[in-house]
């Protein structure tokens, strides 16, 4: 039995610390033997002694526990703490790279994170936001999922469908204000009356619109956004029920939403109320076949999104039975709201997410390697504390809170780098990125900040922890006079190195793709030459009713324009390519059926004479419109190569007619020319078809674009003053050279090139930083080896040989792993591509010399520190 | 002295150190506590410095035929707290159970 019972003591005994494990076994031999003996061997009472006996010995457990669980007393994690901090302060450079490498990067992920979450993450700020869905037409015949939707659709959906509380539509457009003299050109919606009612979200001032507002008269009122009550009516609180102007019109002010409210924009100001379906249009337009609607709705508590679904598409089939002419192939497509405002960037924004990550690891690997090269110079101290008695476990602990102390320090740095890049971040990314302007750091945000600190803190405390718990007591006091480290210490460091490496390859690889994609993009022409071109939009007030009046402005307008020294051409065209979605129609041909599979929709375009030249679209073949086209000549069109390519192969549709729209009374045109392609939406997207009428044959409000000798932009006030002398009823607004809207274009992939490229960037010198800090360590270490190998002949030279063929092993290990690990990962980066396959040799090839080139150069100062190493001064230090 | 909270557990240990008990099993036998109980107590007030500890010389023990035990003495800021303690839980003196026989 007592040998059973000093078993026992054995085992529990491994719990206890090792520094008091030889006292607990001794206390507890002493009473559980003493009781042992006193224990009588016979009779009745000795089974019950027994009992007793190993009751008392499993009292050893507690004990045990207990004593385990003071070496986490508050005390002794204090005095590590002071230990840590008595560190920090003799090591005070290490401490200071450390931190900073630390605070960039806990501070540019925890900027991230508060992006991602306060964009895609967070719900709606609207009532019961996950029931709120987005829905489009989904035209199958031209191929357009997302499609906007025809009044009397709208109208059938909401009366036919069970499954949505409600549906409201909206359509955002711009409204000209006059506060005053002045006339502000500012963002507007126009919405149904239960479009508030619908997303939940009640007024700060006064109410939001009632279902008679629909109808005229009453319609003549509107609900301001928080900003524009801030800014054009200085917050006054007696706002609620002032008349305001907009156009040539008066509205009362019925309701200020609340600040953060931006739906469907954030700069929209002003809502105001639309007619009911059946009202829009004119008396004889058909409301099915335009299409201008937005369209939100609400699901019924308790419906599944499928649900509502398959309910929208039975509507949606019922009409396509009964309107065929309009409705053919038009079903319906349907997203939840939140998906609707940010599935675009989503990809973007996890890819940017992940890039900073790694750039983070790479971070706490460096730190890693840097502790690692200390904890070597330490070795000694901790051998010898092994050697009074500190147990393995006591060491790691002291180890993991000085890498605690140093991320806490870091993670607090990193709070203030992320509040910088937070704000700086949705300043710049305001315009491309739905959400971003609320975004900041909050209460989520910090939490994530100290758990990434905390994590990190461990992930790097662990390596050096990990060697210096395996480290041989006896090994570490013989040789610890040496600032050696032992070998697995130095295979985890070049390891450590690799990976960082490899992981910067991976970011860097993924940038150049990025960059390749944009240089596509810029060598793209857009069709037309953007240098040298103003473009501006005027807005006409309500008295231009008729064809003639405004065609009388224009007319003028131009005329005055072209008078201007300097200006060597000016047009005007419904909307300019990259200023909207634009104008489409449906193509007829005469006497001769629509290919096979080309959709029947086709870009719209009224032009004046002088567009094709002031944006220098070139002809191709026949005339372009010109002043001959009136409304009484010749109906003409002109079309672009796409659309001659696609619906007339093979041949010239020069003198051919076709009919504009689904009106089967509509007159023919003839084509007279064709134009080159435009890419209108943008040159990263492609070229559609498109056909342009004069302007003098189908009239519509224009844009213009003015051709200058000269710098564009100081013509801008020329043109404004031009506007007023002719009427000053006409507002001018959004004047803006051809180059900046391009430029302007390209601004999100600009963006998103230059965090990843500086993600990139960062993490490849961090990556050579840890080679180089790996080689110099190595040449340190190995210095009496290559005094001996001198003292035996070696060369100066074949020493230096030996140490960059070490590096580049290094580099070339690195090298290859993250090649491999790009071609697994640079898919993911598919969307953020232009005519660049994620693969791309070129790119791959470039990126790995150079990559490798520069790895090599890192290793070059410390291969010639050991080509300088006097084999006898080498050989003496020991 | 800093403020502290004692269970009754630990103002029996004291108690029964104050009464002479001086090694675990003793206090046990003395108190009616479980040895899990005791010896968790014993780390406590150790590492308050209420209690000091020492070991048994080897001769004692070879005489006794017994492996050295380890023997426990109230230090004074342990006195202070057993009288602390007694104010506490009123009557602790007289209610510590009698030592039991095994």
């Amino acid at each position: 039995m007592l040998d059973l019972l000093r078993r026992w003591l054995a085992l529990v005994s491994r719990l206890v610390p090792r520094w008091g494990r030889r006292e607990f076994r001794a206390e507890w031999d002493a009473e559980l033997t003493t009781a042992w003996m006193e224990t009588p061997r016979e009779g009745r009472r000795s089974w019950r002694a027994s009992m007793r006996l190993a009751r008392r010995a499993a009292g050893a457990i507690p004990d045990a526990w207990c004593l385990f669980r003071q070496q986490w007393s508050l005390d002794m994690l204090l005095q590590d703490i002071r230990y840590a901090f008595r560190l920090m302060r003799e090591r005070h450079a290490l401490t200071a790279i450390v931190v900073l490498t630390l605070a960039l990067g806990i501070g540019a992920t925890t900027a991230m994170f508060s992006v991602v979450d306060g964009v895609l993450l967070r719900p709606l700020p609207f009532k019961d936001p996950s029931r709120l869905v987005r829905i489009w037409e989904n035209d199958r015949l031209n191929q357009k999922p997302r499609y906007d939707v025809a009044p009397a659709n709208f109208a059938d959906w909401q009366s036919g469908t069970r499954t949505f509380e409600q549906m409201a539509a909206f359509m955002p457009r711009t409204f000209d204000l006059r506060v005053g003299a002045e006339t502000v050109h500012a963002d507007a919606c126009w919405v149904s009356t239960n479009f508030f009612d619908l997303l939940g979200v009640p007024p700060r001032l006064g109410r939001t619109f009632r279902a008679a507002e629909a109808i005229r008269p009453h319609n003549r009122v509107l609900v301001l956004s928080y900003t524009a009550w801030q800014d054009r009516f200085a917050a006054d609180p007696s706002i609620i029920g002032r008349s305001v102007n907009i156009g040539d019109d008066s509205y009362q002010v019925i309701g200020v939403m609340p600040r953060g409210f931006a739906f469907p924009s954030r700069t929209t100001e002003v809502w105001w109320p639309m007619p009911r379906p059946d009202a829009l249009g004119g008396p004889n337009t058909d409301l099915r076949a335009i299409h201008f609607l937005n369209v939100i709705g609400r699901l019924r508590p308790q419906t599944t999104f499928a649900q509502a679904q398959a309910d929208l598409e039975r509507v949606a089939v019922r009409l396509q039975q009964t309107y065929p002419r309009t409705n053919d192939q038009r079903g319906t497509t349907m997203a939840p709201l939140r998906e609707s405002i940010v599935g675009q960037v989503r990809t973007p924004l996890y890819l940017l997410a992940g890039a900073v990550l790694v750039v983070l690891l790479i971070g706490c690997a460096n730190v890693a390697n840097l502790l690692l090269v200390q904890a070597g110079g330490r070795r000694r101290e901790l051998a010898v504390r092994a050697a009074v008695g500190a147990d393995r476990f006591r060491i790691v602990r002291q180890l993991l809170v000085e890498g605690l102390v140093l991320a806490l320090f870091g993670g607090a740095a990193g709070v203030l780098v992320a509040v910088w890049m937070t704000s700086v971040l949705a300043k710049v990314a305001a315009d491309y990125v739905p959400r971003i302007t609320g975004i900041g750091v909050d209460g989520r945000v910090l939490a994530f900040a100290l758990i990434t600190s905390l994590g990190t803190g461990v992930l790097f405390a662990l390596a050096p922890a990990w060697t210096s718990a395996g480290a041989d007591v006896q090994a570490g006091l013989r040789d610890g006079a040496r600032t050696g480290s032992g070998r697995g210490a130095r295979r985890l460091r070049s390891g450590l190195a690799v990976a960082e490496l490899a992981a910067a390859i991976v970011l860097v690889i993924a940038a150049g793709l990025v960059l390749r994609s944009f240089w596509q993009i810029l060598a793209v022409s857009p069709g037309f030459a953007a240098d040298h071109l103003l473009t501006a939009d005027a807005s006409l007030p309500g008295h231009y009713e008729t064809a003639a009046s405004m065609q009388q402005f224009y007319a003028t307008l131009f005329e005055r324009i072209r008078a201007v020294p300097g200006v060597t051409a000016v047009g005007g065209v419904d909307t300019l390519p990259m200023a909207g979605s634009g104008n489409t129609t449906w193509l007829t041909l005469e006497n001769r059926p629509r290919p096979a599979g080309e959709p029947p929709e086709v870009g719209y375009h009224a032009a004046t004479p002088g567009y094709f030249t002031a944006m220098r679209i070139p002809l191709k073949r026949g005339r372009l419109i010109a002043d001959m086209d009136t409304p009484s000549s010749l109906k003409v069109a002109v079309v672009n190569e796409a659309l001659a390519a696609r619906f007339f192969p093979g041949h010239s549709p020069i003198d051919l007619r076709v009919r504009i729209g689904p009106n089967p009374k509509a007159p023919w045109r003839t084509i007279v020319g064709v134009v080159g392609d435009v890419h209108e939406q943008g040159p990263a997207s492609g070229a559609a078809p498109a056909i342009y009428l004069p302007e003098a044959q189908d009239t519509f409000e224009l844009s213009l674009a003015i051709r200058t000798a000269g710098d564009p932009v100081p013509f801008a006030s020329t043109l404004r003053a031009i506007v007023a002398s002719i009427d000053p009823g006409v507002s001018v607004y959004h004047v803006v050279a051809m180059d900046d809207v391009l430029s302007d274009q390209l601004a999100p992939r600009r963006l998103a090139m230059m965090l990843l490229g500086a993600f990139a960037a960062v993490a490849l010198g961090l990556a050579l930083l840890g080679i180089y800090g790996v080689m110099s360590h190595v040449v340190a270490q190995r210095t009496r080896e290559i005094g001996v190998r001198m003292a035996l002949g070696a060369q100066r030279r074949e020493i230096a040989r030996m140490v960059i063929a070490d590096g580049t092993t290094l580099a070339a290990t690195g090298l290859a792993i993250g090649i491999g690990a790009s071609i697994a990962l640079t898919r993911t980066a598919q969307s953020l591509l232009f005519n660049v396959t994620p693969t791309d040799p070129a790119t791959f090839v470039v990126v790995s010399a150079g990559v490798g080139v520069v790895a090599v150069m890192a290793c070059w100062v410390p291969a010639r520190r050991a080509a300088r190493v006097n084999p006898l001064d080498a050989i003496r230090a020991e | 002295m800093a403020r502290f909270h004692f269970t009754y557990p630990t103002a029996l240990v004291l108690q029964a150190l104050a009464d002479g008990a001086r090694y675990g099993f003793d206090i046990a036998d003395r108190t009616g506590l479980q040895t899990g109980t005791v010896y968790p107590v014993l780390r406590r007030l150790d590492a308050l410095s209420f209690v000091r500890s020492q070991w048994e010389s080897e001769r004692t023990a070879r005489r006794d035929q017994r492996p050295a035990r380890r023997y426990y003495e109230l230090t004074a800021a342990g006195s202070a707290a057993l009288a602390a303690a007694q104010d506490r839980f009123e009557g602790l003196a007289t209610l510590a159970p009698r030592p039991r026989h095994a």
